[in-house]
């Protein structure tokens, strides 16, 4: 019955399974290069989507949707800096498995606090951007437009990303630090400052992440602890060193959470992921994609 | 005159270890090429940290061309000019040959000059133009020795320290990198090299002035060709050879 209904839905179930594993890659890629670089694992990470979306839902009717966009990115990527400034910058002068242990804690704290106020001050607000087409038809299926455009917008970012870590000469030095700190140091690259704008880029990326995600759905305060396990996940099966790896393993992810979601439930479909991920570790330990970056 | 190089009373190890005791180091004008010989452990990696910035001195004074960096970051010393290649070579595995050189011009300093340096690096080292676009992790040792060096180079240095550069390598790729730093020490006209080995003949063969040490002290110093002739090293360091 449930499976009857899958068939004749799968298109669309496949579609939004797709767009909710990008929006997932876009957050999950700031996890992985920031523990590529500094190996150090951003329990916090998540809240930066929620944080987004939340600034942009209070601004949209006021400001219009544009500048309410772009302030709410503004803002994710504001505490990305401050937080490291204030917080990590002292974990990362911590070494080998010290700084990844405190790292953990101080980014678990920091995951708490955040997902404390804002769950706190901002209950009800909760962002959702209607594009004023709803559906569009493609060869006889009928999907929602603001799927298929969450889709292309977190492709295209993270095609962006990938281009800038391999053509740019930041990139460059983004990808030099992640594989040897010290040959990175003696090449003349100030280390510090290019784990700065790694935590920058990382909260602007999950920032548009979380308003993406309002675009398909709802973003809501709470979600934020939700988002970065997912993520997570979405990080250690793709491998943590690669974008392409991050984008399919979210991808895959992503149709195997809505598909057993519709199929069974919520509380399942995150164990499904759980196993997903135990079982990519076990058979390849590298991840899908494995070293490539 | 001002030295390139001047080490004074330098104490040096990591954190609860003391490996460096009262180092004094001076490399002026006139000289271009120094070897630092001594046996495994004397620490020899141990100065050559300190001297690049990797390592913090825990007393005693750094400078170059009369400025003092006993503190300054290691990646700003790269952009005054101080390069250090490690004997663990550190090059970026997952890519490509290029880039890595690209990455050596990451300073300011070097950035104008990255053509320029790109074609002496490959003049010198052309096995290096083949493997442009190979990946540096898939190189045989001897290359990725070369590439260390060659990415020394692309940060246009004035002080060149070069850590047991030859270590793990075939007795013919020794004798290929010690003459291509000889002829490099002739072309730079204002490049000074400072190389840390074990190898004493290779050492007296290409340098110009030698320090010995032992157990974290200089021993000895003096010109390659006083040296060559001291009965201590004869006994201790050429006999072996």
């Amino acid at each position: 019955m449930a499976v009857d209904l899958l068939i004749s839905q799968l298109p669309a179930i496949v579609i939004d399974g797709i767009v909710f594993g990008l929006q997932l890659s876009l957050i999950s890629v700031g996890i992985v290069m920031i523990f590529g670089l500094g190996r150090i694992l951003n329990l916090s990470h998540g809240e930066f989507a929620v944080l987004s979306g939340i600034v942009t839902a209070l601004l949209l009717h006021t400001v219009g949707i544009v500048l309410a966009i772009i302030i709410g990115i503004i803002a994710s990527t504001l505490l990305g800096a401050i937080l490291y400034k204030v917080v990590l910058f002292y974990t990362f002068k911590l070494h080998g498995e010290h700084r990844t242990l405190i790292g953990f804690f101080v980014t678990l704290g920091l995951a708490l606090l955040l997902h404390g106020y804002l769950t706190n001050q901002f209950t009800g607000t909760i962002l959702i951007i209607r594009p004023p087409i709803t559906t569009v038809s493609i060869s006889g299926y009928t999907f929602r437009l603001s799927s298929i455009l969450s889709g292309v917008i977190s492709t295209l970012l993270l095609i962006g990303l990938a281009s800038f870590l391999k053509r740019t000469k930041v990139g460059k030095a983004i990808r030099a630090v992640s594989q040897n700190e010290v040959g990175a140091i003696i090449s003349g690259i100030p280390v510090s400052k290019i784990l700065l704008i790694v935590f920058v880029i990382g909260a602007a990326l999950a920032g548009s992440s979380g308003i993406i995600r309002g675009l398909y759905t709802n973003l809501e305060p709470h979600q934020g602890i939700e988002l970065t396990i997912l993520a997570l996940l979405v990080a250690v099966v793709g491998g943590v060193r690669s974008v392409f790896g991050t984008m399919i393993a979210g991808i895959i992810l992503g149709i195997v959470y809505i598909v057993v979601n519709f199929l069974i439930g919520t509380y399942i479909s995150f164990v499904v992921l759980l196993i997903s991920a135990a079982v990519t570790i076990l058979i390849k330990p590298q991840g899908l994609l494995g070293d490539r970056d | 005159m001002t030295n390139v190089l001047l080490v004074e009373h330098l104490f040096g190890g990591y954190d609860e270890v003391t490996i460096l005791r009262d180092i004094n180091i001076k490399i002026d004008n006139n000289i271009k090429s120094v070897g630092l010989i001594g046996p495994n452990g004397a620490g020899k990696t141990t100065l050559f940290k300190t001297i690049s910035g990797l390592l913090k001195p825990k007393k005693g004074k750094i400078s170059y061309n009369g400025t003092e960096i006993t503190y300054l970051p290691a990646h700003k010393r790269v952009d005054i000019g101080i390069a250090y290649v490690p004997a663990e070579k550190e090059i970026f595995p997952r890519m490509s040959v290029i880039d890595v050189l690209e990455l050596g011009a990451y300073t300011k300093r070097a950035r104008d000059k990255m053509a320029e340096n790109l074609d002496l690096v490959f003049s010198i080292f052309p096995r290096l133009r083949e493997r442009k676009w190979q990946k540096a992790g898939t190189l045989s040792g001897g290359e990725q020795q070369m590439l260390a060096i060659a990415r020394g180079l692309m940060s246009s240095p004035e002080l060149l320290l070069l850590d047991e550069p030859t270590t793990g390598l075939a007795p013919i790729i020794v004798s290929q990198i010690y003459s291509t730093i000889k002829k490099l020490v002739q072309i730079e006209e204002q490049l000074k090299v400072f190389i840390a080995e074990q190898r004493t003949d290779e050492i007296f063969d290409s340098c110009d002035f030698v320090y010995v040490l032992e157990n974290g002290k200089i021993l000895m110093m003096g010109t390659t060709d006083d040296l060559r002739t001291d009965e201590r090293i004869k006994k201790s360091y050429l006999g072996l050879m």
